[in-house]
């Protein structure tokens, strides 16, 4: 066997493959842009259905630093103080009414902005009322009604349904990038979630009320004084300071009719009975801030 | 707005590396056909031992090396490929080339020797990158062999 005299020459596309690379490429990319599209779709359709199943504590985990905001609250005035347990005293004694899943807890918080009546829910069951509602409302009934409605709010987890979809999409995308997007999902969960309240839509508004209204009804036994609120606010809806809330609870005026006409039901079941039709005055504790 | 900016960065990064990456492959692989043609009388083995022609030779170390970096549109390529399995072709000319080039400069390396042929040729490939894996990666190929040359005749008076 003699060694060869030169090297042989080796045919090409053995080893290497003469197909062009932008076909691979887009291939691919179509594909895993397909995946991604149909998972996040699924994602955001399957948001609603799954968000009550995600576990309270999950919820309140996120939402821990509204609980620390109130505690650091410590320059606020003893009035705004002693307002804020007695909207809590009101607001457990509604919340124990209300039938809420035995994970479930809410805490109430009073914000000081006199001029803009609102009140909202969110993640965790933080439920905020502005010292501006506490001048509109003329009787407990009616501060109970908006209390009670927050409650159902986070009886229903409406917080968590509106945040999820958009949550849930964030989080996926984070796994899928590799974590570039984290700070993006911070964002998400910290500034979305005060805003959540002008996330419900008007099923769940509606959801809301009638669970409120059955709330009141274990409460006081009637539903004198439930829609002055909401009439209050109808009335006035072309003022500005009005503006937060209108612009989160459109359709006033179907609502107030359902809440008339399930106190009509309702007083007609009981007729006889006016005497415990009576609506009751408000807490003097929170009385400095009472029209 | 962020968003759009970030697509049209890594669009654009993606172009440039097709762009460039495509062309100088095509380059490369032009210099190689011809160069391997040019070198052909270089016998690369990997006989450990010399053939019997070749038993009064001088032996001596001689290697190639060469390192290409990846270009993005191979990386995003090969990213991708990453997910569901498969050949990763962008890869696999990197490395042809890698390889062919390391033996084309061992050879060189053994002509200006004057060697004949070269026996117990090895290939050494290594990733040379950033310690971060976010950096483009760069491949090196080492190709080393022992170079036989014929002893001067001259040199064989003297010693004798």
């Amino acid at each position: 066997m003699s060694f060869v005299q030169q090297n042989p020459k080796i045919p090409e596309g053995i080893n290497t493959s003469t197909d062009n690379p932008l076909k691979e490429f887009f291939i691919l990319l179509a594909g895993v842009l397909f995946v991604l599209g149909a998972s996040v779709a699924l994602l955001l359709l399957f948001a609603n259905t799954l968000a009550p199943h995600i576990p309270f504590r999950y919820e309140q985990q996120l939402a821990n630093k509204y609980g620390e905001w109130s505690k650091s609250k410590t320059e606020s005035s003893l009035a705004l103080q002693e307002a804020e347990a007695a909207v809590q005293d009101l607001g457990q004694q509604l919340a124990a009414q209300a039938d809420l899943g035995s994970d479930i807890s809410v805490h109430f918080h009073l914000l000081d902005q006199a001029n803009t009546p609102n009140a909202f829910a969110t993640l965790g069951g933080h439920i905020f009322v502005t010292t501006g509602l506490l001048k509109e409302v003329s009787s407990e009934n009616a501060l109970a009604m908006v209390l009670a409605h927050e409650i159902a709010h986070i009886k229903f987890r409406h917080p968590a349904q509106s945040l999820s979809g958009g949550l849930l999409v964030q989080l996926f995308l984070s796994i899928v990038t590799g974590g570039q997007n984290a700070t993006a999902l911070q964002n998400t969960t910290q500034q979305t979630g005060l805003l959540t309240m002008l996330g419900f839509s008007r099923q769940m508004e509606s959801k809301a009320d009638d669970a409120a209204l059955t709330t009141l009804e274990n409460h006081y036994g009637h539903l004198a004084g439930a829609e002055q609120f909401f009439s209050k606010v109808l009335a006035q809806h072309g003022q500005a300071r009005w503006q937060a809330l209108f612009t989160s609870h459109p359709d006033l005026r179907q609502r107030i009719n359902h809440i008339q006409r399930r106190a009509q039901q309702q007083s007609g079941a009981n007729s006889g009975d006016n005497t415990a039709q009576a609506t009751k005055p408000l807490d003097p504790r929170l009385a400095n801030f009472g029209a | 707005m962020d968003a759009l900016i970030q697509l049209g960065l890594f669009a654009t990064l993606l172009g440039l590396g097709f762009f460039f990456g495509r062309r100088a492959e095509a380059k490369h692989y032009q210099s190689i056909f011809a160069r391997e043609d040019e070198l052909r009388q270089i016998v690369v083995s990997t006989d450990r031992f010399p053939p019997i022609e070749f038993m009064n030779h001088n032996a001596a170390l001689v290697s190639g090396n060469v390192v290409i970096s990846v270009d993005y549109f191979k990386r995003v390529s090969a990213g991708l490929r990453a997910l569901v399995g498969g050949r990763i072709r962008s890869y696999e000319t990197l490395l042809d080339r890698a390889r062919r080039e390391a033996l084309l400069r061992m050879q060189e390396q053994a002509r200006i020797a004057g060697a004949e042929a070269i026996i117990n040729t090895k290939f050494e490939t290594s990733r040379v990158s950033g310690n971060n894996n976010k950096g483009i990666g760069s491949i090196e190929v080492l190709a080393y062999g022992t170079a036989l040359s014929p002893k001067a005749l001259e040199a064989s008076a003297i010693t004798l």
